[in-house]
């Protein structure tokens, strides 16, 4: 069964590279520049997207980052980040991390039950920190291409900024997560939608900052962030095997306090 | 940027200026101080609670002597830089500073005591790289590199993400709408 479905995947990656590198031929790309052949298609996307942000996911957003206990906001992402321990341990072990995977189960294990359901990060206590791998960043590693091109950029519905192997990179991480074969089996697919729902809450709190002062501050807003969500994503393949976000002591000599807009 | 490499050893980042392999110490040191040095005086400028005019004012001389901004508009310019005849590449220039003291001065409007933490310093001549973290109060630490030249700011990488960069498809994009003309306007009307 996972098989095949893997086997699809791939069929569709290869379709998806052939048509990339048949389109490749005539597109004209400044460098630098992120490859956009659907652009008109993107833009209309990404104003939609944006009505939708504006209306219903930012104020939600804001409200939680503003009015919620930093302390449930805090287990609310443990929460999500032990779910989604499994799915990055099998990318983990696919980039052939194998220490991390074994180190990202154990976290999961560990969290699932002295963490209680993963609402505290016990893990991290005892030296096993937080981190995240997908499959579109699995496919980045795999490619012998710059991890900057990612294929045509898409903005998908919902979704927002994406490219053709990050979107083959949700499905698979969609298809083999543990907990949706699970809810689906038992028929309780309501959990998912409303996991999928605090996701993406908690993941918009977290990136308020960051997209309003590229939204203040650009002349094009679509491109802006066509540019910056490629180069993230080229760092996260790049920076495999980092240690995600190790902060450094506090009394460091050359601290200096810094001020930025909220 | 493949020079954010992998970083093995936590313990190295949290030396002050840590040098590189290939780290002339004076010169690591001296990129290193040029960020902690404007750190302070930003710092110092957002304690005294001076005006709106006066910290844009303040962040203008900073943004002179310590960023080349001539070669940072250049660069996010890129190929309509050699198109544009001297008049527009003057008038760009100035539009375009202007435009970031503004934005920048909108930055730091509010103070919400996060701090700034200078890490290692990678040289790789001509360039220097400097590590630093934005620490906040409650929250993930943010990731910067700060890439110095002849003594001159000329990016600022954020969690991965050029500025130079981002800007360059920003300015591109609106060139291919609106032509050079228009973005100079537009960045005369943000600045002013």
């Amino acid at each position: 069964m996972l098989v095949r479905w893997v086997s699809g995947v791939r069929r569709a990656t290869v379709v998806l590279a052939l048509t990339g590198s048949l389109v490749a031929g005539c597109a004209t790309a400044e460098q630098g520049e992120v490859w956009d052949p659907l652009e008109t298609p993107n833009r209309f996307l990404f104003a939609l997207n944006k009505t939708l942000d504006t209306f219903i996911l930012r104020p939600l957003a804001v409200t939680y980052r503003d009015l919620t206990p930093n302390g449930v906001q805090r287990g609310t992402r443990n929460v999500l980040n032990n779910l989604g321990e499994p799915v990055t341990a099998v990318n983990e072990a696919a980039q052939g991390e194998g220490t991390r995977a074994a180190q990202t189960l154990a976290r999961f294990l560990i969290n699932s039950t002295i963490g209680i359901l993963g609402i505290f990060d016990v893990a991290k206590q005892i030296g096993l920190p937080h981190t995240k791998e997908d499959f579109g960043q699995t496919i980045g590693v795999w490619a012998k291409a710059p991890p900057e091109d990612g294929g045509p950029y898409l903005v998908l519905p919902l979704v927002g900024p994406s490219n053709a192997r990050d979107a083959v990179g949700l499905l698979v991480d969609y298809l083999v997560d543990p907990f949706r074969i699970a809810a689906h089996h038992f028929d309780v697919d309501w959990l998912l939608y409303a996991r999928a729902g605090v996701a993406a809450v908690d993941g918009r709190s977290r990136t308020l900052q960051a997209l309003d002062d590229i939204e203040k501050n650009s002349v094009d807003f679509y491109s802006a962030v066509r540019s910056a969500y490629t180069q993230r994503r080229a760092a996260q393949i790049r920076e495999r095997g980092v240690v995600a976000a190790a902060a450094l002591p506090l009394d460091s000599v050359g601290r200096a306090e810094f001020g930025l807009a909220r | 940027m493949p020079r954010l490499t992998r970083r093995c050893s936590l313990g190295a980042l949290g030396v002050l200026v840590a040098l590189g392999p290939f780290a002339g110490p004076a010169a690591a040191q001296d990129a290193g101080a040029l960020i902690s040095g404007i750190a302070n005086k930003v710092l110092a400028l957002l304690r005294a609670g001076v005006s709106d005019d006066e910290r844009e004012r303040a962040l203008a001389e900073i943004l002179r002597d310590s960023f080349n901004m001539p070669a940072i508009g250049r660069m996010v310019l890129g190929r309509h830089w050699n198109v544009a005849t001297p008049e527009q590449r003057q008038r760009f220039l100035a539009a375009f500073e202007k435009a970031e003291v503004k934005a920048y001065s909108n930055r730091f409007k509010e103070y919400a005591g996060q701090s700034l933490i200078v890490g290692k310093v990678t040289r790789n001549s001509p360039q220097e790289m400097v590590d630093a973290q934005i620490i906040q109060p409650n929250g993930q630490p943010i990731k910067l590199v700060w890439e110095v030249v002849d003594g001159k700011i000329v990016d600022v990488t954020i969690e991965g993400v050029s500025m130079a960069i981002t800007r360059r498809s920003d300015f591109n994009a609106y060139i291919q709408r609106h032509g050079i003309d228009g973005l100079i306007a537009e960045l005369e009307r943000r600045g002013g």
